[in-house]
């Protein structure tokens, strides 16, 4: 595969957030929200990340993003290494790269209206002005189904739904090619968000987008991505294309997710095998030794415990960190 | 009522059998707590009432008896557990104490035999080490483990009935299995039976028999679940099933969406059908009256107008078979 | 479609700016009986002080020795103190002073605790740490020792009093900003902020500015009465306005104080007009927080009084015509 084809790619990553205790706030413990994962995202497709809560997936979407100052890895932008880029290099990249947020409640400045919200990146950027300005408003707000009267009004006055598209709008307003989508959809109702999922696919189907996007809800995940990452505590445990995620799933804590979401029609739930994971995932102040998966996972042999799987490549852009595959 | 009411549940109902799990489904403020909330007459009042209505437990109207013998239900009879457990559990007490004063208040038991019968509720809950847990604060226990702890407290005194609101919506898809699969096992272990409100139309499907489907407050469709999910009668079931990705579906399978805003309660047209502005399948009699609920087999009853499964079989929204 | 859409966004971008002003003073007047209350009393103050020349019946200092400490009478009508002088002239012609130490005392105060907050709060950390331990020093000494020390050595007068009860307030004050900014600071729009891109100013200014702005307005009344007080106490310790220039505080407790039981009026009425007046800042500051705030604004905001009586009016209307 050329090498030009892909916008982001992930070269062990690692983000550790310490944990500071005492008068001279020293530093006690690491929280190891990411611990070493690779992965890329080509031109144009929609990376799936998924994990359960504490497994870093949200992390990483920041740091690609480059909001946070890794602890370790490269992340690099079209072939740049955006940890290294600094000044007004790094507000170019930024231009480029955007965020929506989980919480359309939270991610939206009650003050502002919803006009100088969606205008706000491209002010700072200083994209457009003045009657450029103003009409690339009105197109934004048409663009995400919103009415470009609707500019001035505050964000309370709005519904969950309709908050959500204005975040859609400001990550659009800059003409981005990359975009990390942080549960965009998890905190909306669910015939709200069969409307958002398909805003978002038609914006990348017109505007030639580029989506991270980063969910708990595998069927979400899967139907919006062309590939599926699945993440655990810190680690990439398989990444597949979407299309294989749930016919051949081959890491066991793969399994046991898909187990777990009941799918919608009792007559074929029914005929599923379910997989009961035990316990509670492991802090990752403290992930244990081997595979963090090793102490819930029903496969686990000696070797799960003395030492951590790579990511191995088993075909058909299948990778999977698993000894025991 | 100088500013207008607003009828959170309109004239709802349903019924349940003894050892029947029963899933109030719908959108947020579609009316699913309230409802569960007045079957335990927790509405706050002032400014909530039921305005009417009977809510017969046992063959005993709830609205009618006094708040004393209520008491005694709740909590003893009917058992409740909340969506956020963190914010249910009294943070200054250890577990043994929050499940010993249940039980000594509803059972009568004594301190010593209230503690062992704590133990055994944690372990029936399945919490490991559950004699090391005993004494320890709700806050040194993970998000699953407290709801294990909130339903060893509704289970304590052993009750006819369990509500639980969004049971699993704040904790992990894995976890939440767990906790889905211990309801059901001691259903069938105890004979309790279950009201789940939820909006996930996963967790009805494998877990629920019947279904009641809310919009707006008011009832659109109910019946068994293997029915709701093969012949869907109401356009908004069948909106609702169709909006919600699949993990077994081929991803080409586009989702249907159904268009507009959720209702503003204060502003719905009280003599229409409340899911008449989005509806697409509306025809003129939709403007004129409001659906009564129609049988359209064994316990399956709706309330629509319009026959709608031809069409929406065309579209390839339901699957059509019987 | 996209020419008109692109109209109608060039109106309302235009009406924004211009009719805020107009617009929340007309909610002010009313959804906020009580705030307009304390605005009409603050108005007053400033056109008293302002026109005080020409309200007053009397000079300030102009004595009349016939009349000493008289009671209320035809020709002064809140009677005279203890060298002759008409008590409601000294009254008119303290507002100003008053109106000056209030107003400007206490935007120096405001403005260096946002300094401080902004910076301390926002970038947190090892600046916030070392900001932070001098504000606590700052706190453990005794305010009275402080005021003193300075004004001994700058001696007394007006603008010596703003120069100290400004930064003294501000420094103290800035803790509550700063738990405001902390806890605006937190909030995810900011963090949306970020990843667009927005430098630390734009964040500052236009983020987090904004929504601590409600508790500097309070704040900002608040001290507005403490400052007058603060005033009040230094010129009864003689370091005040040199007399004869009238202030409320230098009223109440220099020579009021003095003939309290001979003629009570003398500290009475500046006393009232002192209350009066912190009384009607609060009322203005509590009206003025709750309509700033865009949360509390009508609109779709399930709590909005106005959504409220247009969804009334709408339904009445919808009944009226028989409903679509």
């Amino acid at each position: 595969m050329a090498s030009d084809d892909i916008l982001i790619r992930v070269e062990d990553l690692v983000m550790h957030f310490p944990i500071l205790a005492g008068v001279l706030r020293r530093k006690v413990a690491d929280v190891k929200a990411v611990d070493g994962i690779s992965f890329y995202v080509k031109r144009g497709e929609t990376l799936g990340l998924v994990g359960e809560s504490g497994c870093g997936k949200t992390t990483t979407g920041r740091c690609v993003l480059g909001l946070y100052d890794i602890t370790g890895g490269k992340v690099f932008f079209e072939g740049t290494d955006i940890t290294k880029v600094t000044g007004k290099g790094r507000r170019a990249l930024r231009r480029n790269m955007q965020l929506v947020f989980q919480d359309p409640y939270a991610s939206l400045d009650p003050r502002m209206t919803a006009g100088d919200i969606i205008g706000e990146p491209m002010l700072v950027h200083q994209v457009a002005a003045g009657n450029a300005y103003r009409e690339q408003l009105a197109e934004l707000f048409t663009m995400v189904g919103l009415e470009p009267r609707m500019s001035i009004r505050y964000p309370h006055e709005f519904s969950g739904g309709q908050r959500q598209r204005i975040g859609i709008a400001r990550a659009l307003a800059v003409r981005p090619k990359f975009i990390v989508c942080d549960e965009p959809v998890s905190a909306l109702d669910v015939s709200i968000q069969a409307q958002v999922i398909m805003l978002l696919m038609k914006l990348r189907q017109e505007l030639g987008l580029t989506y991270l996007f980063v969910a708990h809800d595998l069927s979400v995940v899967r139907f919006i991505s062309d590939r599926v990452a699945v993440m655990y505590l810190g680690k990439m445990a398989e990444i597949t294309r979407s299309d294989e995620l749930y016919d051949n799933p081959l890491h066991p804590y793969t399994q046991a997710l898909l187990s777990a979401v009941p799918i919608p029609d009792p007559v074929v739930d029914r005929q599923r095998k379910r997989i009961l994971l035990y316990g509670d995932v492991p802090s990752p102040v403290n992930p244990p030794s081997g595979c963090h998966f090793n102490p819930r996972c029903r496969m686990a042999i000696d070797i799960c415990k003395e030492q951590e799987p790579e990511l191995r490549d088993v075909g058909g852009e299948h990778w999977v960190a698993c000894h025991r595959v | 009522m100088a500013e207008g009411e607003l009828r959170a549940v309109d004239g709802l109902s349903y019924y349940l059998r003894k050892g029947e799990s029963l899933a109030i489904v719908g959108e947020s403020a579609c009316g699913k707590s309230v409802s569960a909330m007045s079957v335990m007459r927790l509405i706050p009042y002032p400014p909530g009432i039921i305005v009417g209505g009977e809510i017969i437990f046992k063959g005993q109207n709830l609205l009618k008896i006094s708040e004393e013998e209520m008491r005694h239900i709740r909590g003893g009879q009917i058992a409740m557990i909340f969506q956020e457990p963190s914010t249910s559990l009294n943070p200054v007490l250890t577990i043994s104490r929050q499940l010993g004063e249940s039980l000594e208040l509803h059972r009568g038991l004594d301190k010593s035999a209230a503690t062992a019968e704590a133990l055994n509720l944690l372990k029936l809950v399945g919490i490991p080490d559950a004699e090391k847990r005993l004494n320890d604060y709700p806050h040194q226990f993970s998000g699953g483990m407290q709801q294990r702890v909130m339903i060893a407290m509704a289970l304590s005194c052993n009750p006819a009935l369990l509500i639980a609101d969004e049971p699993t919506t704040s904790i992990d898809v894995t976890v939440q299995a767990q906790l889905l699969e211990l309801i059901d096992k001691l259903r069938s272990q105890f004979g309790t039976a279950i009201i789940i409100i939820t909006h996930n139309l996963g967790i009805v499907a494998r877990y629920v028999d019947r279904v009641v489907v809310m919009y707006a407050g008011q009832l659109m469709e109910t019946g068994p679940t293997d029915v709701i999910y093969a012949e869907p009668r109401h356009p908004y079931t069948i909106g609702l099933l169709a909006s919600v990705p699949r993990l077994d579906l081929p991803r080409s399978r586009k989702l249907s969406v159904i268009e507009g805003l959720p209702p503003n309660l204060i502003r719905l047209a009280k003599d229409r059908c409340a899911f008449l502005p989005r509806c697409k399948y509306a025809i003129g009699r939709c403007n004129e009256e409001k659906p009564v609920l129609e049988k359209a087999g064994e316990e399956h009853y709706f309330a629509c107008f319009v026959d709608v499964r031809k069409q929406s079989e065309s579209e390839g929204l339901t699957s059509g078979k019987r | 479609m996209a020419a008109e859409a692109t109209n109608k966004t060039v109106i309302s971008v235009e009406t924004k700016g211009r009719s805020l002003l107009l617009e929340m003073l007309v909610r002010l007047v009313k959804e906020k009986p009580l705030g307009t209350v304390g605005g009409v009393i603050i108005l007053i103050l400033f056109l008293t002080g302002i026109f005080a020349n020409w309200i007053a019946p009397y000079g300030y200092n102009e004595m009349t020795s016939a009349a000493r400490l008289s009671p209320p009478s035809q020709h002064f009508l809140l009677g005279t103190d203890h060298l002759g002088r008409d008590i409601l002239s000294r009254i008119i012609y303290g507002a100003r002073i008053s109106v000056i130490i209030g107003v400007v005392g206490s935007t120096i105060a405001v403005i260096v605790s946002l300094a401080i907050a902004l910076t301390s709060g926002y970038f947190g950390g090892k600046v916030d740490a070392a900001i932070q331990r001098f504000v606590d020093a700052w706190m453990c000494m005794p305010s009275l020792f402080i005021l003193l020390t300075v004004m001994s050595i700058l001696g007394p007068g007006l603008i010596q009093i703003l120069i100290v009860v400004g930064p003294f307030f501000g420094i103290t004050q800035s803790r509550i900003i700063r738990s405001a900014v902390i806890g605006v600071k937190e909030n995810m729009y900011v963090d949306a902020a970020r990843a667009v891109g927005a430098p630390a100013s734009r964040i500052i200014f236009r983020h987090i500015f904004p929504n601590v702005f409600s508790t500097v307005i309070v704040l900002f009344t608040v001290n507005m009465g403490a400052v007058i007080l603060t005033e009040s106490t230094l010129s009864f310790l003689g370091f005040g306005i040199p007399p004869p220039t009238p202030a409320w505080g230098s009223m109440i407790s220099e020579s009021g104080a003095r003939f309290l039981l001979l003629a009570p009026g003398m500290a009475f009425w500046p006393g009232m007009a002192l209350s009066i007046v912190v009384y009607g800042v609060n009322m203005l500051g509590d009206g003025l927080r709750d309509v700033l705030d865009p949360r509390l604004r009508g609109g779709l905001g399930r709590f909005g009084g106005v959504e409220k009586k247009r969804a009334k009016r709408r339904e009445k209307a919808e009944k009226a015509q028989g409903s679509v």
